[in-house]
């Protein structure tokens, strides 16, 4: 029988080619169960807990969607859900901060969300607020092409480096928020939702946010304690041009 | 008395005029893209300078060169992920991380070179 390299059959060549070149790839893709957006979000473990945290504070915008506006991370996967409950601690901005969980995300324009709105003192609005396309004829790379509506809002009184529980809950077409179990807003909808991403996304804060579980009826279709990192992140590498290859560029440009 | 004060205050003119005229150096930066895709945006040091162009740099591509004020900062841009745009950091080789520092007066070239999702 001929050897393929240190393969005795060609039957085990193809399975390990199959494992390798497809297989390994599939699942090293669905390992991340987030996606970073915008910001820089991490894992932090101390030796009592562990939470997510968003790093950065400044965002930038791009304007090609709310979120990449904000800093902002969503789950690869999908969920329908009923309750989506998590703990949330806000650090004290300078001037005016956000910070939202957004659900039913279909992409990073369209989707619902329970926002907080602060000022310097104290965290002062609760809104459920629908991002949606503009102009669908446009192409997806055009900027500013998304309007966000205000569904419901309310005037609340949170304080900084409190750690509180939202709670959202959506009951056919109607969405509530609770905090702390209180329910505090609602609003309904024409449509019932139809499931898609979930995610958080803030801006001029530092969130804190654990415990995040998501429920079905009574079933768990998504839970994160944060306890590992499992953020997948954009990076580019970059490195300082030679004065050499600065003139080279610059003969190649003319 | 009064002439020597003329003088000194003539010097004085002098020599802040002559300082306001050495700090004019003007210190820029541009960017390569050599990353295989298109890069949308790059920011520079939390929006000092901001580098835009509808559909992309093109793989290959030179941004144009660009005066900017802050000379240390970092760099993040906006990368298109065959769905949407993802904000990206740029970490750089010679300082290991996104953070860079210019040379006043410098203009100064980086090339990205891979984007890794």
């Amino acid at each position: 029988m001929k050897k393929i390299f240190f393969f005795k059959t060609k039957l085990q060549f193809f399975l390990f080619f199959i494992f390798f070149f497809i297989l390994v790839p599939l699942f090293s893709q669905t390992l991340y169960t987030w996606q970073q957006i915008s910001g820089n979000w991490s894992v932090v473990s101390d030796n009592k807990e562990s939470y997510l945290r968003e790093n950065r504070g400044r965002s930038f915008n791009f304007d090609y969607s709310p979120l990449i506006n904000h800093n902002s991370l969503i789950t690869n996967q999908e969920v329908t859900f009923t309750t989506l409950s998590h703990s949330f601690a806000l650090n004290a901005p300078a001037t005016t901060t956000t910070f939202f969980t957004f659900f039913n995300a279909l992409d990073y324009r369209q989707f619902y969300a329970v926002q907080f709105t602060g000022n310097a003192n104290s965290i002062h609005t609760i809104a459920i607020i629908q991002s949606s396309i503009k102009d669908t004829t446009l192409p997806k790379q055009a900027k500013g092409n998304f309007t966000i509506t205000t569904l419901a809002t309310k005037e609340i009184s949170l304080q900084y480096g409190t750690t509180y529980t939202l709670t959202i809950t959506v009951q056919g077409k109607t969405i509530s928020a609770a905090i702390d179990n209180a329910q505090v807003l609602s609003h309904t909808l024409n449509e019932e939702l139809e499931g898609g991403k979930i995610g958080f996304a803030s801006k001029n804060c530092i969130p804190i946010i654990d415990n995040l579980v998501v429920y079905n009826g009574k079933e768990i279709v998504f839970a994160d304690d944060f306890s590992k990192e499992s953020i997948k992140k954009i990076v580019l590498q970059g490195r300082k041009l030679t004065p050499q290859e600065v003139e080279e560029e610059k003969k190649k440009n003319k | 008395m009064t002439k020597n004060v003329c003088i000194a205050l003539i010097i004085a003119s002098m020599v802040i005029v002559s300082g306001i005229g050495c700090n004019n150096d003007k210190t820029e930066l541009a960017w390569i893209n050599e990353a295989g895709e298109a890069i949308n945006d790059i920011i520079w040091a939390n929006g000092d300078e901001h580098w835009s162009k509808s559909g992309g740099y093109n793989d290959g591509e030179q941004t144009e060169s660009k005066e900017v004020s802050k000379l240390n900062g970092t760099v993040v841009a906006a990368i298109w992920n065959g769905s949407d745009f993802d904000d990206g950091t740029v970490i750089i080789a010679e300082t290991g991380s996104s953070s860079l520092s210019l040379n006043e007066g410098s203009s100064e070239v980086y090339t990205i070179e891979s984007v890794t999702p």
